[in-house]
């Protein structure tokens, strides 16, 4: 209010009666030391201002943060505290969102800013340009928090975990054109399974204007017309501040919203960011995500080379178990029916492994010898010589074989065959 | 309209394989276990065949609509 004026508070002593002073004597009367014109609270106040801000000023302090206070303004108002003092401190709210932690209690915090006093209350504070969290890193703190905050929404949990598909027809990428990440995923990829899809969207890695590329890439992705039918997210190694895209909330939250399944491939193995934890699974380096994502091709057409003979011989293996049944069979068809119906089934076989090539045909070859030989040996056996041991053959009025008291009814003709002629019956 | 997934052929026939090595299933059943197991290996070897080298970059242009250009090769 009064520029003109000398405005350190200790200048003038003559203004300054009140102050201590050993040499007043104590019974001197008070009215004569009273000056004409005593200083209003304001003056007073500007004063201590004054003398303060310009006396201190600009600080680095450290302290532990309690009684945190975040109105609706956003600005944020604290203490810094140690074992004997506190300081008010102010954060406006512009300052607040370029942290990239978030200020709470109890947290040991450095922070730096300019000294000055709230004259309506007449106490100092300290108005924080920029703050640290002490021992640990911004980022580091930044990472926890935001984990915790996810995690407490459930954002990693497993059960939402998509799974990846086994082969995918069209891969999408998301990363920078220019990096090595890029060139590693198409070479891993180029060695495994070089008949596929690939769609690179470009970004960002890193800097300005990255987190924000990437998520739109994810969220792009997710409206195209052909969709992928998996996506790699990621970038090569760096430092903490190169991959720290991979640990904004927006990224975290594209990852998680996107219905396409998420491979997560940022950095080196030893890099662990919040987008691995929100992705539907983790590469420990892009390259490894190549090989996450595709199997490789000669592995998957000797394995249907596998199953092909698998397939052949397990029903080849299955015709030799009926075989075995054959004498329930016997005792109904007559001799020659099943064994006909037997080769029967293995002239579909051939008709159908016509159509699988010559491996097939050999295997069945052999099947057909084995089936030769073991029928040979069942000639040897006649059912007759099996009635004639005083077994016999029931047949419905159907002339179904009788299995089971469950095929008549009371009042049905059953025949019964023996070894020298047929019985009429009736169920009573 | 469901994608055609190869794993899910692939699981057919592995299943077909597990059943008739198991020879619960009676002959006529196999038979057929059998034909299905082969058409579904047959689907797996078309799904490979069908697949093809295609390596493209999306761009967005001035109005924000994307649109994918075959990658260059010195890139």
């Amino acid at each position: 209010m009064n520029p003109d004026k000398n405005l350190s508070l200790f200048s003038n002593g003559a203004e300054a009666p009140w102050r201590p002073n050993g040499a007043h004597k104590a019974n001197t009367p008070a009215p004569s030391l009273i000056p004409k014109k005593p200083l209003s609270v304001s003056e007073l106040t500007e004063r201590i201002k004054n003398c303060l801000e310009n006396a201190i000023g600009s600080v680095w302090v450290t302290g532990e943060v309690s009684n945190l206070k975040q109105p609706i303004s956003g600005h944020q108002y604290f203490y810094l505290k140690d074992e004997s003092s506190l300081i008010r401190c102010v954060i406006w709210n512009s300052t607040r969102r370029n942290l990239k932690f978030q200020i709470e209690n109890g947290q040991e915090l450095i922070v730096q800013g300019k000294l000055t006093v709230y004259k309506k209350e007449g106490y100092h504070q300290i108005i924080v340009d920029a703050a640290e969290p002490k021992g640990v890193g911004a980022l580091q703190v930044a990472f926890e928090q935001l984990k915790r905050k996810l995690e407490a929404e459930g954002l990693f949990d497993p059960m939402r975990k998509k799974p990846i598909p086994f082969l995918p027809g069209v891969i999408g990428i998301v990363t920078s054109l220019s990096g090595a990440a890029l060139q590693d995923i198409l070479n891993i990829i180029d060695r495994r399974f070089p008949t596929v899809h690939i769609i690179i969207y470009p970004v960002k890695v890193q800097g300005e204007g990255a987190k924000e590329e990437i998520s739109q890439a994810i969220d792009d992705f997710n409206t195209l017309p052909i969709q992928p039918d998996v996506l790699i997210v990621g970038r090569g190694g760096g430092s903490i501040e190169d991959l720290w895209a991979f640990n904004e909330e927006i990224v975290a939250r594209a990852i998680s919203r996107s219905k396409i399944p998420v491979i997560s491939a940022v950095g080196h193995e030893i890099d662990y960011t919040i987008a691995d934890l929100v992705a539907d699974k983790r590469a420990p380096t892009p390259s490894a995500a190549a090989e996450i994502v595709l199997p490789v091709k000669k592995e998957l057409l000797d394995t249907l080379g596998h199953l092909n003979q698998k397939l052949v011989v397990s029903l080849q293996h299955r015709a030799e178990i009926a075989q075995g049944k054959l004498d329930a069979l016997r005792k109904g068809f007559g001799w020659q029916a099943p064994l006909n119906r037997i080769r029967e089934y293995y002239q579909r076989i051939d008709d159908l492994s016509g159509k699988l090539g010559i491996f097939v045909r050999q295997r069945l070859e052999q099947s057909k010898l084995a089936l030769a030989e073991k029928s040979a040996r069942l000639n040897a056996l006649s059912p007759l010589n099996i009635l004639a041991r005083g077994y016999s053959i029931t047949y419905t009025g159907e002339r179904k074989i009788l299995k089971s008291v469950k095929q008549v009814k009371p009042g049905n003709d059953i025949l019964t065959k023996l070894t020298d002629g047929e019985i009429k019956s009736k169920i009573q | 309209m469901k994608k055609e997934r190869f794993e899910d052929y692939l699981a057919e026939v592995e299943k077909v394989v597990a059943e008739l090595e198991e020879g619960e299933v009676d002959l006529e059943k196999s038979l057929e276990k059998y034909e299905a197991g082969i058409k579904a290996l047959k689907k797996c070897y078309e799904i490979l065949s069908g697949m093809e080298k295609r390596i493209e970059v999306l761009t967005k242009d001035a109005d924000g609509n994307l649109a994918a250009k075959p990658l260059k090769k010195n890139s």
